[in-house]
């Protein structure tokens, strides 16, 4: 699957969009994973200003970047989140591991 | 007194976990509610739904039945399977539990289910099928009448 990202001075900015369900985050888990083994990024910023929709499946896509990155060194950021998504994250604690904007 | 029903079949592919939630969402948006309503009802049916098709079926064909029913300010949402059902419900409803743990499945759905709900009720059978249903009392703005 196609995403749109861009890496700028070792860090990799990857923009999300509409809806992050079960059946996206499978297809971009596999898309994100591979931009980050392909340049060698040392942070990882995800951004969610074109996202609509975040359930659990979108916890576990961040999650799993978040134990790449840390296997690797690097660090994960989430970036320009609604409400909505901010109250998803929170029911899994995601703000005391990484930043969330 | 309002009361209103459907009913809804899908086959359990990750493809219908959007459309799955989104016709609830229509459908329940005829008891005036506030856009964060739709939205937790959207997750919570979201969580059910994927639910039935990463656990009850495993990727197996089958069917996913959705009920939703309106009375008065109550919204009831089953989600019904005849998948493999759940072993232990007290523990798959624990935040942070997954029977895939290699799946990045999160394990928070029911957790998110009850936070977003007023009430989830599961109820399950080894190789019958789970039973979620979902109850959120709405808050309804009265009607103003302008004369």
């Amino acid at each position: 699957m196609e995403v749109k990202y861009k890496i700028h001075n070792e860090n990799l900015i990857v923009y999300l969009k509409n809806e992050i369900d079960h059946h996206m985050s499978e297809k971009l888990r596999t898309s994100i994973d591979s931009l980050i083994d392909n340049a060698d990024v040392i942070s990882l910023v995800i951004d969610f200003k074109s996202v609509n929709f975040v359930d659990s499946s979108g916890i576990g896509l961040i999650l799993g970047r978040y134990k790449k990155m840390r296997s690797i060194g690097g660090k994960i950021k989430i970036i320009n989140t609604t409400k909505q998504i901010k109250k998803i994250l929170h029911m899994a604690s995601i703000e005391t591991i990484m930043t969330v904007n | 007194m309002k009361e209103d029903f459907m009913r809804l079949i899908i086959q359990p592919k990750s493809e219908n976990e959007s459309f799955a939630r989104a016709t609830v969402a229509a459908f329940a948006s005829r008891m005036n509610l506030t856009l964060e309503e739709i939205s937790d009802i959207q997750t919570a049916v979201s969580e059910a739904v994927t639910n039935s098709v990463v656990h009850g079926y495993k990727d197996k064909k089958g069917e996913i039945e959705i009920i939703v029913i309106i009375e008065n300010n109550t919204l009831t949402i089953k989600i019904n399977d005849f998948g493999v059902g759940i072993r232990n419900i007290k523990l798959a409803r624990k935040p942070f539990y997954t029977t895939v743990p290699e799946g990045e499945r999160s394990g928070m759905g029911f957790t998110i289910m009850e936070a977003f709900m007023d009430e989830v009720s599961v109820i399950s059978q080894i190789d019958v099928g789970t039973r979620v249903t979902l109850t959120k009392e709405i808050s309804q703005e009265e009607d103003i009448d302008l004369e």
